[in-house]
């Protein structure tokens, strides 16, 4: 079922923010190139809120000494720093352990919309 | 009651039958004259009197401390309290009949990568140990297994070297020094760590005198044997943890020798924790540094006696140890262990630290045994 949470301009890209779906709360997150993500606002290390967290390029590297910029982003715990993946909720430093649940977010007549 | 050669052999020859594979055994060397034949004849002078002798008089670093305790194992020193690891014959009746050991990896005393100077006749130093091991220890008993030493301060030199001396069949591992000059994650090692993957070689790591503790040379000697091996470990490891090398070199197993075990299940705790927190600093390495550890860092259970059976078998399963911890003596030292202390484990993790996990660390060891 698809919820209205607010509008697009009202989450300028490369910030995130809190919203609550029947009774939970969801971190969205708008990339710099205007995307829209959400994941379940709390942290699957130790429950801090991600939507006070921040968005940071996803690094990756092919071999030792390089720093390559994936062209993804990852939200940041602003506890600890734990990263997850917008698309799967995966913490890549941890996948097995360390996920959170990701939404679907789409965007009709400028206006956000979450499914759950 | 003193101990006496009964009671050392009685200790030593369990009834366990499977291989026993020694991991660190250090073999001596009278005289560093008894190398001249293996160096060229413009570096001779320089190993009599006055050269080496101003160097290091016997080869190898001095420590720093009052010796508070015997410099070997009772049954192991002759009347003048000197260790009988000069000889090949004793020390083979020693660990393959009285200690049950299979394999004896030997390490040496010889740690050419910690002089800062002359590095050309460091190296010629190094391959005249390798030559000289081979004629005075491998080729007299096909147990002992050798190290190949290097400088690794000019890893290309070293890896022609390795590439050399692992000609020898019963050469398994690189010997490398807890070097405090650059952490061996450094890409400038790399070729050393290259040169024994291609050989099929493990990597075996072993402090000296010159280590200090992170706070430096402590007061008193008990404080530099708690800290000083166990903090060169924990640091180059967590270097190699994170230095992408074992991405690159899957095959490569490294061994931490003398560390003792009750440390591990702390740095990998600690690691994996650093790493979920700042994958990014080093986005190279795409897994846990503790399953990066489980897979390609070994570590030698001498000295065992920090803890007892029970505590062990607490350890491996708290760190998921089963396939770490290899069995070392530590011949001749005072504080070396026989296979006794793990014979009461279950059979599965005694044969782990036995043989199985050596066999998965040294290839050469597990394909003259298959």
């Amino acid at each position: 079922m698809k919820h209205e949470v607010f509008a697009a301009d009202e989450l300028e890209p490369g910030g995130v923010r809190a919203v609550e779906v029947g009774g939970i709360r969801i971190a969205v997150a708008r990339t710099p190139d205007g995307e829209f993500h959400a994941l379940r606002d709390r942290c699957s290390h130790s429950g801090a809120k991600l939507s006070i967290g921040w968005l940071q390029p996803f690094l990756v590297s092919a071999k030792a000494g390089d720093f390559e910029d994936s062209g993804k982003f990852t939200l940041r715990c602003p506890w600890h720093g734990y990263e997850f993946d917008l698309e799967s909720g995966v913490c890549p430093a941890d996948p097995k352990r360390n996920r959170v649940k990701v939404y679907a977010v789409t965007v009709e007549d400028g206006k956000v919309f979450i499914e759950r | 009651m003193a101990a006496t050669e009964t009671d050392s052999a009685k200790r030593g020859k369990t009834k366990d039958t499977t291989p026993l594979v020694d991991t660190d055994v250090h073999e001596g060397i009278r005289s560093l004259e008894e190398l001249l034949p293996y160096v060229a004849p413009k570096w001779q002078s320089l190993l009599t009197s006055p050269g080496w002798h101003w160097y290091a008089p016997n080869g190898t670093e001095a420590l720093p401390y009052l010796a508070p305790i015997t410099h070997g194992r009772a049954e192991w020193l002759d009347p003048d309290g000197e260790a009988h690891n000069t000889d090949p014959e004793l020390t083979a009746q020693h660990l393959f009949e009285e200690e049950g050991v299979s394999h004896a990896v030997l390490n040496g005393f010889m740690h050419f990568s910690r002089y800062k100077t002359d590095p050309e006749f460091i190296t010629a130093m190094a391959s005249a140990y390798n030559d000289w091991q081979i004629d005075t220890w491998l080729e007299k008993d096909q147990r002992f297994r050798g190290s190949v030493h290097c400088h690794a301060q000019y890893p290309e030199q070293a890896a022609r070297e390795i590439d050399r001396a692992a000609e020898h069949p019963s050469m398994v591992q690189v010997f490398l020094p807890f070097d405090d000059t650059r952490q061996f994650g450094d890409p400038f090692y790399r070729p050393i760590f290259e040169a024994a993957a291609r050989n099929d070689l493990a990597v075996s790591f072993h402090h000296s005198c010159a280590n200090k503790t992170i706070l430096g040379y402590p007061r008193y000697y008990v404080e530099w044997h708690t800290l000083a091996a166990p903090q060169s470990g924990m640091g180059h490891a967590t270097s190699l943890l994170f230095s992408g090398l074992f991405d690159e070199l899957p095959e490569l197993r490294v061994i931490l020798l003398e560390t003792g075990v009750s440390w591990v299940p702390w740095l990998l705790f600690r690691a994996d924790q650093q790493y979920r927190e700042v994958r990014a600093n080093v986005p190279w390495v795409r897994r846990l540094p503790s399953e990066i550890f489980r897979d390609n860092i070994r570590v030698a259970t001498q000295p065992i006696t920090e803890v007892n059976s029970r505590e062990l078998m607490k350890i491996i399963e708290l760190g998921d140890l089963e396939k770490v911890f290899v069995f070392a003596t530590d011949y001749p030292h005072y504080d070396a262990d026989s296979a006794d202390v793990i014979g009461s484990l279950p059979d599965d993790i005694r044969n782990r630290i036995r043989y199985e996990n050596a066999f998965d660390a040294f290839p050469r060891i597990a394909r003259d045994a298959a």
